[in-house]
């Protein structure tokens, strides 16, 4: 009886043996790969940045003729450049628009026969599809005019260009400093409240 | 008469004796064999970070400057990661995917941008001493993987060489981007 036992054991330690045996032959198999995962989430603000004017103003000197038939009235005054370099909306949609004052005489009211404004026209051709304009007048109080709208962002120089200096009349020009002012606004289509002018 | 009755009796003790003595040599012994295996694993713990960059692009200083990549935005930020390998041939690599605007998708216009590129490290640390696994977004695929073997530990992702296509400035809108770390139980 008791050898019949031993003999048993022996039987199942040879069973466990090739159970290992099996097992060493095939060794667990290795799990795949493990990924993480470093999300990166980040944004860019819509900005405006308008060159700075160069130069910064323009200074006409003496606008009316000094002699000959025309002496005393507007002069021919050459069309003006103003570079604004550097130029930049980095979203599409921004608008571009200008409004500018005639070019007014400072101090007095204008006597009978003379004129203290001069007009001119304004324009910027480099934002949009189409031009931004502006002419002055007496009637267009405000100044405003044609805004140009980039559909894409766009960075470039701009060139404003000032013309077509002529008054209403072609009356006598009044004597005394004459000053304008030009706004050229860059930002959002609307409202135009962002960036800089 | 008396004598061998005597013996009789002993002969027969002697006997009985021999007997019990012949089954107490007779132990024996059996052996159970008990075996087991543990696999190749790798595992991570925290898995899952999302960085919120904040605003990519300068909005002050020079004017020449303002719209462009602000680097180090990304370059003073890290992600911790934690993960495990039990095996001696562990390794890990890293494949980094540029950070792209996801809301405007043409292509940029002349002087913006849309994409930075960036260099990512993980950086694992086994008893033995930090391994580094490094790839940039400027080549496609991930980088070369190092082994690490037997750890546990965090794993530390930091970022480097920040830079745009053309170094134009950035197209307004959100940006994404993701580095993926693979830990591979063998090689």
């Amino acid at each position: 009886m008791i050898q019949h036992r031993t003999v048993g054991l022996a039987a199942t330690a040879l069973a466990f043996a090739s159970l290992a045996t099996s097992l060493a032959a095939a060794p667990a198999k290795a799990q795949d790969p493990a990924r993480g995962n470093v999300g990166l989430d980040a944004r860019v603000s819509q900005v405006c940045v308008l060159g700075e004017p160069n130069p910064a103003g323009l200074a006409l000197g003496q606008i009316s003729e000094a002699s000959g038939t025309r002496m005393g009235r507007l002069a021919a005054i050459a069309a003006q450049t103003i570079q604004l370099p550097g130029t930049f909306c980095n979203y599409g949609g921004a608008a571009l628009a200008i409004s500018a004052s005639p070019l007014a005489v400072t101090s007095g009211a204008a006597p009978a026969g003379f004129t203290g404004a001069v007009n001119y026209t304004c324009s910027i051709s480099a934002w949009g599809a189409t031009a931004a304009t502006v002419r002055t007048s007496a009637t267009n109080a405000a100044g405003d005019g044609a805004r140009s709208t980039s559909a894409a962002p766009k960075a470039t120089d701009l060139t404003l260009v000032v013309s077509d200096f002529a008054t209403a009349t072609d009356d006598l020009l009044q004597p005394g400093a004459y000053l304008a002012l030009v706004t050229i606004t860059l930002g959002p289509d609307a409202g135009l409240t962002a960036s800089g002018s | 008469m008396r004598h061998p009755i005597i013996l009789s009796v002993a002969a027969a003790s002697l006997a009985l004796a021999c007997g019990a003595g012949a089954a107490l040599a007779q132990t024996a012994t059996g052996t159970v064999q008990v075996n087991g295996t543990v696999a190749n694993r790798c595992l991570f713990v925290t898995g899952d970070v999302v960085l919120d960059l904040g605003e990519l692009s300068l909005l002050a200083g020079d004017s020449a400057a303002i719209g462009r990549l602000d680097g180090a935005k990304l370059t003073s930020r890290t992600a911790t990661l934690n993960g495990w390998c039990n095996g001696v041939s562990a390794s890990m690599a890293v494949e980094a995917l540029p950070i792209l605007n996801t809301s405007f998708t043409d292509a940029a216009p002349a002087g913006f941008d849309r994409r930075v590129d960036y260099t990512a490290t993980a950086t694992a640390s086994p008893a033995g001493g930090a391994v580094s696994a490094s790839d940039g977004t400027l080549a496609a695929g991930g980088g070369a993987s190092s082994t690490t073997g037997v750890f546990s530990s965090d794993i530390v992702v930091s970022f480097a060489d920040p830079t745009t296509p053309t170094s134009g400035r950035l197209v307004a809108g959100s940006y994404a981007g993701s580095v993926i770390v693979t830990l591979s139980p063998t090689t």
